[in-house]
């Protein structure tokens, strides 16, 4: 049986009810949904999230679990109304008749553009708190080291740990060590072409350039342990094998392998 | 069956036999065919000056420059003087062909043409002569201001061979009588002569004061 | 009505050969030699002191030579000669005779002007270059299935990585506005024909010849940049760069053709009625799409010149070492590179409002408000470039403008999922194949814009740049939205260009095994991207193995889909059904002429005098003739 086409012409229910009757299904449909998915996220996050050891990659982590907890109800809005009027409002082959020639009302233009922009100034303003708290320059007591790419493999340097004679390198300059719970900032350029320096587990990302030092944000390792260096632009031929290890390392480990190369411990 | 609303009975005002093209609807496509390319160029030629900017402005290094990179005022001063008469002339011949497009106005299209080939020929001869020397093995030989430079006449010269070409087939229409009665020609070559005209004194400037 | 002052002869095969493809391409190699030739030996001859670029010049030298006489080959340049030597205009038999009239298939293969006869050749282009890209695609999971650079040598996979991505990149760009807004654009506006009907032939034989420029590359050691060709690795690398970039100064020119071409026929060629408040919401987002193009491909084209001229003539524009910078590359290439991406999405988007209101049979929900949010999309997506390069060095003070205009353009976005699923909402839906690849298109949308989110918030991108997650929502984005939105508009229109019904039953196995295919692969590129796998990994690091080798799996589902849509399209083509002129029952103008669709379209153009959308609606005063009144109609 056919609905009406025109609004105003019998057929049944009237098709105000109707509409109000197939609306309400779908958001009670959506809010259902919507909470399901938040929760199962809430439980699962913990599995799917980067490992990370300092506070920036925690709010890094924490801004990947705010944004898809409001990114939920907004996909499940999209899926339960395209979903609900696949199923619901599906013909048998093809239509005899046409749909309701429904038109977006000021309320729906308003509302729309309203909630959605105020999702986005939510972004916004969480995007600008958290780029506000990376762009803190380095107090007197950050770790500087100087990290050089080339193709395919990373050297390392720390300037402030200088002995007379030349800066504290181990292993031909590659091999990366860090304290714990010591700030530590990264300087970074290219001998050659464009690489990108990355430590996942401690949220650094920057471009090494060449002609260029860039500078990554300050971070402290937390958590003792060995992590990656990986290169994250294509670089050439190696670009998959232009990877080595960091290892954070308690304080006083860290100052003895200093020392032993003959540079200044951190204090 | 269709159920689109279609009324098939009058013509189209734009179309009188129902398959040419009436003249002002030619003359709109011309005119916008070649705005479109115009908007085309002029984002390349942006393209072109902001990258020179921003390199002068990073100078990295500090090997953008050297003083002796600056190529010698006089003839690229000539060059672009020869191209403005040439805009000139062209505009001469333009204004003579509104309305009745009269013989009399072709020697100011000829001259107009005449210069821009002249302009096209000492572009390459300034090219030629920028004094900028490869040494045989090193890569890469130019700085970057220099290369710069060499970008932008290069693309300079480009644009007055297309408009020396787009002139050439003016000129065998003006020859065949083909002009008549169709003054979008004249109008819508005039927007890419004059293009030609400020891009080309848009570089030069720009080689100047970087 | 015969205009026909002279018969024209029907031609012979000679004839038909040259000029042809065919001439074109003996021309066009021929040249390529000579150049190659005369480069090598007269202007840079190969000594010990200039063997760093006299390869490049030669290689360079080959392509012009290939360009030119390839296009003197295909008779380009006799418009161009008679436009200013011609004693008169054409007649209207020789332009038919352009057109391809009375040529039968051979039509195909020549310089036709025909618009319908451009979109197939498109059509048939893109299909290749998508399955040479697919190709690509499955090498690349089969080698990233196992840990150690297993099936292909690291420099191997480093040039399928980045032929796959400039395939790939190639045909999205093409793959609405090339076939459909060739062959169905001009009908819908109610024209006969492009403004530029020699001009649309040039961009389609443009797009033919930078084929195999392109392929050269894999005679020549590939290249290692991937699609985006960053420099300076690109002026250090071996002689394929130089096919990358010509690839894309052909491609770049044969787009900005195309583009001038449909803004220009869709201006001053609508026919009396078509106003801009009437058009299409397709023609919109076609001609919103090359506006983009136009605007935003020149970046492209010069970043190319100064890897050439790096390359040709040792200048410096990427070598720090003489004041170069590749963030100039950088920055060139992605002021591109976003603007490009919706390129690829608009007409996606377009199609997808289109057939929602057809197979709804309901107005579209807001079409005022579908226009301005496309307008919204086109006009921010000039502005937010810099989010490609938030980790770059380059831009720290604009992080913060580049991370607001980018969020912003999911308001426009929002708007333009409102429209679409409220013209779903409470229609009478009938589910055909192209609606499928529609639902399949919202459904990924979602997932590729949410994600988008997350890289445009610096601080997330801080630790996503770079990563498996931005692989997998590029392709969330461009392959499961505006890949499926091509198949939707390849079923949709199949039957008006081909005059045959693609068998429903293939279609719909079709698109279940790529969307599921599709997701699976690339949720666990995503879980991988998360746990902090780079991109470009010839040799998948082993806490990475589970979940490439998981999307490997799924991939093999992608592949069958793919073969499932070749088998049905050939057994469509040799004994399909044939179709209805108005197959689905839509009201746009390319519905109400006969298939196969006469040459010059219509016999009397049309006067429209209402939208395409008015399903629902009470009949106009005027009834139209031969239409019935169907409005009031019961079921």
């Amino acid at each position: 049986m056919s609905e009406a086409t025109i609004p105003g012409s019998a057929g049944g229910a009237s098709p105000a009810r109707r509409e109000s009757h197939h609306l309400r299904r779908a958001v009670i449909l959506w809010v259902v949904l919507s909470i399901v998915g938040i929760a199962v996220w809430l439980l699962v996050d913990q599995f799917v999230l980067p490992t990370t050891v300092t506070d920036t990659g925690e709010f890094a982590n924490t801004t990947l679990v705010v944004f898809t907890t409001l990114a939920i109800p907004v996909a499940m809005f999209v899926w339960v109304f395209l979903i609900y009027s696949l199923s619901v409002f599906k013909t048998r082959g093809r239509p005899t008749g046409d749909g309701v020639p429904l038109q977006p009302g000021t309320g729906v233009q308003v509302g729309w553009l309203g909630i959605t922009s105020l999702l986005c100034l939510f972004l916004l303003i969480w995007g600008m708190v958290g780029l506000y708290q990376e762009t803190n320059a380095a107090s007197s007591d950050t770790l500087i080291v100087n990290v050089t790419a080339q193709q395919w493999l990373w050297t390392f340097e720390y300037p402030g740990l200088e002995k007379p004679g030349g800066p504290v390198v181990a292993n031909q300059g590659q091999q990366l060590n860090l304290p714990v719970n010591v700030p530590v900032q990264f300087v970074v350029t290219s001998k050659d072409v464009l690489h990108g320096f990355s430590i996942q587990a401690l949220a650094v990302r920057v471009d090494a350039n060449p002609g260029e030092t860039t500078t990554t944000q300050v971070v402290t390792p937390k958590q003792i342990g060995q992590y990656k260096v990986v290169c994250v632009e294509l670089c050439g031929l190696y670009h998959t094998y232009m990877w080595t290890s960091v290892n954070v390392m308690s304080k006083a480990d860290f100052n003895a392998w200093v020392t032993s190369l003959g540079g200044n411990p951190i204090p | 069956m269709s159920d689109i609303t279609i009324t098939s009975t009058e013509p189209t005002p734009h179309d009188e036999s129902g398959h040419e093209l009436s003249p002002r609807i030619k003359a709109a496509r011309a005119r916008s065919g070649v705005l479109l390319f115009m908007l085309s160029d002029f984002m390349m030629l942006a393209s072109m000056l902001a990258a020179g900017g921003w390199l002068s402005a990073l100078n990295v290094l500090g090997m953008f420059k050297v003083d002796t990179d600056q190529p010698a005022f006089g003839p690229g001063l000539l060059a672009i003087l020869v191209l403005v008469f040439s805009g000139l002339c062209y505009f001469v011949w333009q204004q003579g062909m509104r309305g009745s497009g009269k013989e009399g106005q072709t020697p100011f299209f000829l001259l107009a043409l005449l210069l821009i080939i002249g302009a096209l020929a000492m572009q390459i001869w300034v090219w030629l002569n920028l004094g900028y020397i490869t040494p045989p093995d090193a890569f890469p030989a130019y700085d970057a201001f220099q290369s710069v430079v060499l970008l932008l006449t290069g693309f300079e010269s480009v644009h007055l061979l297309v408009t020396s070409l787009v002139g050439i087939l003016v000129l065998g229409r003006i020859m065949n009588g083909r002009l008549a009665g169709r003054d979008y020609i004249p109008q819508v070559v005039g927007y890419w002569w004059y293009y030609t005209v400020i891009a080309g004194v848009v570089m030069w400037l720009f080689i100047v004061l970087v | 009505m015969s205009t026909i002052a002279t018969p024209v002869k029907r031609q012979n095969l000679l004839q038909l050969l040259f000029p042809s493809v065919v001439s074109g391409i003996i021309l066009g190699v021929i040249g390529a030699a000579v150049c190659a030739f005369i480069v090598a030996h007269v202007v840079t001859p190969p000594t010990p002191d200039t063997l760093d670029y006299a390869q490049d010049a030669t290689i360079v030298a080959a392509y012009l030579g290939w360009t030119i006489f390839f296009f003197i080959g295909i008779g380009a340049f006799n418009g161009v000669w008679k436009w200013g030597f011609g004693r008169r205009d054409e007649t209207h038999a020789e332009e038919l005779q352009l057109a391809g009239k009375d040529q039968g298939l051979w039509r195909y293969f020549r310089y036709t002007t025909d618009h319908k006869v451009v979109g197939m050749q498109y059509l048939a282009t893109v299909l290749l270059t998508f399955f040479l890209g697919s190709m690509g695609a499955f090498m690349i999971r089969l080698q990233q299935s196992q840990p150690g650079a297993l099936f292909f040598t690291t420099s191997t996979y480093n040039t399928i990585v980045g032929m796959h991505g400039i395939l790939m990149i190639i045909s999205t760009i093409v793959m609405v506005s090339g076939p459909f807004g060739n062959f169905i654009l001009p009908i819908m506006i109610g024209a006969r024909d492009m403004a530029f009907p020699r001009l649309n032939a040039l961009s389609y034989w443009l797009f033919f010849s930078l084929i195999p420029v392109f392929l050269s590359a894999l005679f020549l050691g590939g290249f290692p940049t991937g699609w985006t060709g960053y420099a300076p690795l690109a002026d250090q690398t071996g002689p394929g760069m130089d096919a990358y970039a010509f690839t894309i100064m052909l491609f770049a020119l044969s787009t900005a053709i195309a583009a001038l071409n449909i803004v220009t026929t869709v201006i001053t060629l609508r026919t009396k009625g078509m106003t801009w408040g009437r058009l299409p919401i397709f023609v919109w987002g076609v001609v919103l799409s090359v506006l983009l193009g136009l605007t935003a491909f020149p970046a492209f084209f010069v970043s190319e010149i100064m890897v050439m001229m790096d390359r040709v003539f040792q200048t410096s524009f990427f070598i720090s070492s003489l004041g170069g910078s590749n963030w100039v590359y950088e920055h060139l290439f992605w002021f591109m590179g976003h603007p490009e991406v919706y390129v690829i999405a608009l007409p996606s988007l377009a199609v997808a409002a289109e057939l929602a209101s057809v197979f709804a049979r309901k107005p579209m929900y807001g079409y005022r408000l579908m226009v301005s949010g496309l307008i919204g999309i086109s006009v921010l997506s000039f502005i937010v470039w810099g989010h490609h390069l938030f980790t770059s060095g380059s831009t720290t003070a604009l992080d913060g403008p580049f991370m607001l205009d980018t969020e912003l353009i999911s308001i426009p976005t929002g708007v333009v999922f409102l429209v679409i699923v409220g013209t779903l909402w409470r229609g009478r839906i009938w589910v055909t194949v192209p609606l499928l690849f529609i639902v399949g298109l919202l459904v990924n949308f979602v997932i590729g814009g949410i994600t988008g989110i997350y890289l445009a918030d610096v601080p997330t991108d801080e630790i996503l740049h770079g990563g498996m997650f931005v692989t997998a929502h590029f392709h969330f984005t461009l392959v499961g939205s505006m890949v499926f939105g091509f198949m939707a508009a390849f079923y949709y229109w199949f039957p008006k260009m081909l005059g045959k019904k693609l068998d429903p039953f293939l279609g719909k196995l079709h698109f279940w095994l790529f969307e599921i295919g599709f997701v699976g692969t690339f949720m666990a590129l995503f879980y991988a991207g998360l746990k902090g796998e780079a991109r470009w990994q010839a040799s998948v690091p082993v806490e990475f193995a589970t979940p490439n080798l998981i999307a490997s799996l799924f991939a093999i589902l992608i592949a069958a889909s793919v073969f499932v849509f070749i088998y049905n399209v050939v057994i469509t083509l040799v004994r399909g059904e044939r179709a209805q002129a108005n197959e689905w029952g839509a009201k746009t103008l390319e519905w109400a002429v006969p298939t196969p669709v006469p040459l010059e379209n219509f016999e009397e153009l049309p006067v429209v005098t209402s939208g395409a959308y008015d399903y629902g609606e009470p009949e106009p005063e005027e009834a139209a003739v031969g239409a019935p009144a169907q409005a009031q109609a019961e079921g």
